[in-house]
C-alpha cells in the first residue's frame, strides 16, 4: 500500500473557483509512475487549470492533491521541484539568456554542482546541441520548445535518467512533424525505462492516440471520459463533447483509433 | 561563470581602482600624497585629504554602486528594461519629505538644519518602502499593480512638492531644486559610515539572490515550478532595493540616469545572468559616478556643477553607442 | 656669511610682519557682502566671490566660486582663503561646515531684508576685517539717510514685477525683499496679501489696483520695452496702467539690502511722490 502511494500523484475531488466562476468541479485523477497520460478536451475545458492545481501553482478551492501520499502544499518547494517539472506552452523572456543558461536553470533546485556530462546527455537526446550557445530570444517557437524540454528533463534527472512527474502543456504545438515524433518517442522511451510519469495536454488527438497509456477527457471543468485510448477515442464520445463532425478508423499498423474530420 | 566575463569583471575592477587613484590626484587643491602619509593632524593638506577629498570619493563609489544595483534589481524584478529606482515612487517620497522639511519651519538649531534634508529623505523613502511592502502583500505580489501604485505615488508626490514649492520662498525653492539635481557635497564621515553600514550588507544580500533573479526571468509560474517562493522573493528583493535607493537619495539627492542606464548597458555587454550582471553593474556604476563627480568638482573650479547633469552627459552617448552597436550586430 | 644670514633673517621677518598686517585672503558670498567689502576698501583682499556678487563691476575680475547653495569645498580651499564672509542665506551648508573644520574662519552676515540690519552688516564685516575706522563714515552716512527717510506713509500702492523669461511674470508678495523695500519707502505693497513671489494673474493685478508699477531693467528687457509692459494682460486696466506710472529700479541696490539700499529707498520714495496719483 505504502509502496503504491509512493509512486503516484493524485488529485482527489478537486474543485476550483476563480473570480466566482467554477473552473473545476469534482475532478479526481491519478498519475502513476511509468504512465503516459494525456488530457484532452475542447477549448476552455479547464485543462490548463487542472495542470496548475496538480503542479501546486493553484490551491484547489476544495479537495486535495497528494504526491507520494503527502499533500502538495506540505512539500518544501525545493523538494517538490525535484519531483515534478512543468513545461508551459510558451515562456516569454524579456531579458534573454543563452539556451544553455536556460537549460541549466532547470538544475537550480539541486544543491550539487551541475554535472556537465548529464547536461550534454540531455541536450543530445533532445537534439539541442546546435542551439545551446544561441540566444534563447532569437530561437524559433519550436526550437524554444526543445530547449524547454531539455530544461525540464534536467530538472528531474537522477543518476541514470529522469524520475518523477513531468507535466507538459501542448509541448508539440510549435514543432514540425519530425520533431513532434522525436519528442513523443523520447518521452515514451523515458516513461518506459525510468520511474517517470508524463502528463500532457494535447490537442492533436491522433498524437494522443498513438502514445498515451491513459486519456482523460475534460469538459467544462469535469472529467467526462477516461480510460485507455480505445475506450475514450470513440466516435460517440468525441462527437458528444467536441461537437465536431468526425469519423474514427483504426490505424492499420498499431490498432489504435485514428480521428478523421469530415469535410 | 564564463571565463571571459571573469576577465571583464577584473578589468572593471582595475578601472575602478584606477579611477579612484585618478580622482584622488585631481582636485582644485594640489594635494601631495606625502601629506596623507605623514598623517599630521595639524597639516591643512592632511585635513583636506581625510575630511574632504577621500570621503567624497568613497561616497561617489558607494552611491554609484547603490543606485546601479538597485536599478538592476528593479529591472530584473519587473522584467522590464525601463524600470528604474524612481519607478516605485521611493525618490519622490523622499523628495516630498525633504520639501516638507525645508518649507515648514521646524525651528531647529543651525547645526541640525544641515541634517534635516538627509533625515527627512530617509524617513520619506522608508515610509514609501513600507507602504509598498504592505501593498505588495495586499496585491498578492502582483507587480503590475505595484507599478501603477508607484506611478500614483510619483504623481501625488510631484503634486505635493509642487504645492510646497509654490508656497516656499526663494531660498527654499532653490534648495529644493538643487536637491533634485543631486550632489555629493554632503561628505561628512558620520553620514558616510551610516550609509556604508546600510549599503554594503544590502549589496551582499542581493548578490545572494542572483540565482533567484535569474529564475524569475522565466516568469513567475516557471520560477514557482523550479522551487522558489516567488512572492516572498519578490518582496524581499523589493525591500532590499528600496533600502539602497532610500539611502542613496537621502545622502546625495536625486541622481538620475545611473539606475536606468548602467544595468541596461551591462546587459548588452555581459548578458542577463544576474550572477555576473550584479557585480558588473555595481563596478561600472561606481566608475561612472566617480568620474562624473570628479569632473563636477574640477571642471568649473572653484565652482561646482550638479553631478546629475554629468552622469547623463557622460553616460548618454556611451549608452547610445552601445544600443547602435547591438542593432548592427543583430542585423548582420 | 654671517651677515648674509642676518640680512636674510631680518628680511624674512619684515616680509612676514608686513603680510600678516596687510593681507587677508577673503571669499565673499552674497551680493550685499561683496559690496560692503568693496566699500570698506578691502577689495584687494578678495580672492573669490559667489555668482550673486556682480556689483561693482570690478568684482567680475574676481574668481567666481559658483552659486551660494552649491559650493565646492575644494574649489574654495584652492583659492587659499584665510577667511570666508558669507550671507546667512547660504546656510545650512555642509561645505561651509567643512571649511570651518579645516580651520578657516567663516563669518556669517545677517540675510534679513531690513534697513536696520544694514549698519549691523557693515559692522560685522568691518570687525572681521579690522576696518572699523573705514566703516565709521559709511555707517554715519547710512544712519543719517535712514533717519531722514520720511516716516509718513503714502497711500500709494506699488507692485513689483519680476520677469526672467519663462512662462509667466512674477509679482512680489509678503516676505520678499521687494515688499520690505516698498514698506521702508513708506509705500504700500499692492500684493501684500499673497506670500512670496507669485505668478502674475490678470484678475489679481486688476484687483490689486496698483498706483505704480515697479520693475527692474532686466524685466523691461525680457518683456520687450516699457511699451509692452502696459500691454500685459490686466496691467492696462490698473490705475498705474492708465497713467503709465512706472519706476525702474536698480535691483541689486534696492533689493540687495546692502550699502546702496538706503539711498535707493530714498530715491524710490522721491520718485513715487513725483508721479501723479490719487
Amino acid at each position: 500500500m505504502n509502496n503504491q502511494l509512493n509512486n503516484r500523484l493524485e488529485g482527489k475531488n478537486i474543485h476550483l473557483i476563480k473570480n466566482n466562476q467554477s473552473i473545476l468541479s469534482d475532478v479526481s485523477i491519478t498519475l502513476n509512475q511509468g504512465e503516459f497520460i494525456t488530457l484532452i478536451g475542447p477549448n476552455g475545458a479547464g485543462k490548463s487549470s487542472l495542470f496548475k492545481v496538480l503542479t501546486g501553482f493553484y490551491h484547489p478551492t476544495n479537495g486535495e492533491c497528494y504526491l507520494k501520499g503527502v499533500k502538495l502544499q506540505d512539500w518544501r518547494k525545493k523538494e517538490l521541484a525535484k519531483e515534478r517539472a512543468v513545461m508551459k506552452q510558451q515562456s516569454q523572456i524579456t531579458f534573454s539568456l543563452s539556451a544553455i543558461d536556460i537549460i541549466k536553470l532547470g538544475r537550480s533546485p539541486w544543491a550539487e554542482p551541475i554535472n556537465k556530462a548529464m547536461i550534454d546527455e540531455v541536450t543530445e537526446m533532445t537534439e539541442c546541441q546546435e542551439l545551446v550557445n544561441k540566444d534563447y530570444a532569437f530561437l524559433s517557437g519550436g526550437e524554444q520548445q526543445r530547449i524547454q524540454l531539455a530544461r525540464v528533463l534536467v530538472q528531474l534527472w537522477r543518476e541514470q535518467g529522469p524520475s518523477g512527474w513531468l507535466f507538459l502543456d501542448e509541448p508539440t504545438s510549435a514543432l514540425d512533424l519530425y520533431h513532434q515524433q522525436q519528442m513523443l518517442r523520447l518521452l515514451k522511451k523515458l516513461v518506459q525505462n525510468f520511474p517517470l510519469s508524463v502528463c500532457m495536454v494535447l490537442h492533436d488527438l491522433n498524437l494522443a492516440s498513438l502514445w498515451s497509456d491513459q486519456i482523460y477527457l475534460l469538459n467544462k471543468g469535469s472529467i467526462v471520459a477516461k480510460g485507455n485510448v480505445q475506450e475514450v477515442l470513440t466516435e460517440e464520445i468525441l462527437k458528444t463533447w467536441y461537437g465536431a463532425d468526425l469519423q474514427i478508423i483504426q490505424h492499420q499498423e498499431y490498432q489504435k483509433p485514428y480521428v478523421m474530420l469530415s469535410l | 561563470m564564463d571565463k571571459r566575463y571573469q576577465v571583464y569583471l577584473a578589468i572593471l575592477l582595475l578601472v575602478l581602482i584606477g579611477s579612484i587613484i585618478g580622482a584622488a590626484n585631481i582636485g582644485p587643491v594640489h594635494l601631495p600624497w606625502s601629506a596623507l602619509l605623514n598623517a599630521d593632524p595639524q597639516d591643512m593638506d592632511f585635513q583636506i585629504w581625510t575630511n574632504i577629498r577621500l570621503p567624497r570619493i568613497l561616497l561617489a563609489v558607494i552611491i554609484g554602486i547603490a543606485l546601479s544595483v538597485s536599478g538592476t534589481v528593479m529591472q530584473g524584478l519587473f522584467r522590464n528594461p525601463l524600470a528604474d529606482p524612481g519607478l516605485l515612487g521611493i525618490s519622490s517620497g523622499a523628495g516630498l519629505a525633504v520639501a516638507i522639511a525645508l518649507v515648514i519651519p521646524l525651528g531647529l538649531p543651525a547645526f541640525l538644519s544641515l541634517w534635516v534634508p538627509v533625515i527627512a529623505a530617509f524617513i520619506g523613502s522608508l515610509l514609501v518602502t513600507l507602504l509598498i511592502y504592505q501593498l505588495s502583500g495586499l496585491t498578492k505580489g502582483n507587480l503590475s499593480s505595484l507599478l501603477l501604485i508607484g506611478i500614483a505615488i510619483n504623481a501625488l508626490g510631484g503634486a505635493a512638492v509642487g504645492i510646497l514649492s509654490w508656497v516656499s520662498n526663494d531660498q527654499q525653492l532653490r534648495q529644493l531644486s538643487l536637491w533634485g539635481m543631486g550632489s555629493l557635497g554632503q561628505t561628512q564621515w558620520p553620514l558616510i559610515i551610516i550609509s556604508m553600514c546600510l549599503i554594503i550588507p544590502t549589496i551582499v544580500l542581493i548578490q545572494c539572490y542572483a540565482k533567484q533573479l535569474n529564475l524569475l526571468q522565466l516568469g513567475e509560474e516557471d520560477a514557482h515550478y523550479l522551487g522558489i517562493n516567488v512572492h516572498k522573493t519578490q518582496r524581499q528583493l523589493l525591500i532590499l532595493s528600496a533600502l539602497l535607493v532610500g539611502t542613496a537619495v537621502s545622502i546625495s539627492g536625486i541622481i538620475g540616469f545611473l539606475g536606468l542606464v548602467i544595468p541596461n548597458a551591462m546587459r548588452l555587454i555581459f548578458g542577463n545572468n544576474h550572477k555576473v550582471l550584479l557585480p558588473a553593474s555595481a563596478l561600472s556604476g561606481a566608475i561612472l559616478l566617480l568620474v562624473a563627480d570628479t569632473i563636477a568638482r574640477t571642471m568649473v573650479q572653484p565652482a561646482e556643477m550638479p553631478v546629475g547633469l554629468l552622469t547623463s552627459l557622460l553616460g548618454g552617448p556611451w549608452f547610445f553607442w552601445l544600443i547602435l552597436k547591438e542593432q548592427w550586430k543583430r542585423r548582420s | 656669511m654671517k651677515l648674509a644670514h642676518l640680512c636674510f633673517a631680518t628680511l624674512s621677518l619684515l616680509v612676514t610682519t608686513v603680510s600678516a598686517q596687510a593681507k587677508e585672503r577673503i571669499i565673499s558670498i552674497g551680493g550685499d557682502v561683496t559690496e560692503i567689502i568693496f566699500a570698506l576698501g578691502a577689495q584687494d583682499e578678495l580672492v573669490g566671490r559667489d555668482t550673486t556678487s556682480n556689483q561693482p563691476a570690478a568684482v567680475n575680475k574676481v574668481k567666481d566660486i559658483g552659486y551660494m547653495r552649491q559650493l565646492n569645498t575644494e574649489g574654495i580651499l584652492s583659492l587659499k582663503p584665510t577667511m570666508v564672509i558669507t550671507s546667512d542665506l547660504a546656510q545650512p551648508s555642509a561645505v561651509l561646515e567643512q571649511i570651518k573644520k579645516v580651520g578657516i574662519p567663516v563669518v556669517y552676515v545677517s540675510g534679513k531684508h531690513s534697513l536696520q540690519v544694514i549698519p549691523q552688516k557693515v559692522e560685522t564685516i568691518a570687525k572681521a576685517l579690522h576696518r572699523e575706522k573705514e566703516a565709521k563714515p559709511l555707517q554715519d552716512k547710512m544712519n543719517k539717510t535712514i533717519a531722514a527717510l520720511s516716516s509718513k506713509q503714502l497711500p500709494v500702492k506699488v507692485i513689483y514685477i519680476m520677469a526672467h523669461g519663462g512662462m509667466s511674470n512674477l509679482v512680489a508678495g509678503r516676505d520678499t525683499a521687494a515688499d520690505s523695500a516698498i514698506h521702508d519707502a513708506g509705500l504700500q505693497n499692492g500684493m501684500g496679501t499673497s506670500l512670496h513671489y507669485q505668478p502674475m494673474s490678470q484678475e489679481g493685478i486688476i484687483a490689486a489696483a496698483p498706483d505704480i508699477i515697479m520693475t527692474d531693467s532686466d524685466a523691461i528687457k525680457t518683456i520687450g520695452g516699457a511699451d509692452n509692459l502696459w500691454k500685459l494682460p490686466g496691467v492696462s486696466m490698473t490705475p498705474a496702467g492708465k497713467k503709465h506710472n512706472l519706476i525702474v529700479i536698480d535691483q541689486m541696490a534696492l533689493l540687495g539690502f546692502g550699502i546702496r539700499t538706503p539711498d535707493a529707498i530714498k530715491d524710490l520714495r522721491a520718485k513715487a511722490e513725483a508721479l501723479p496719483h490719487g
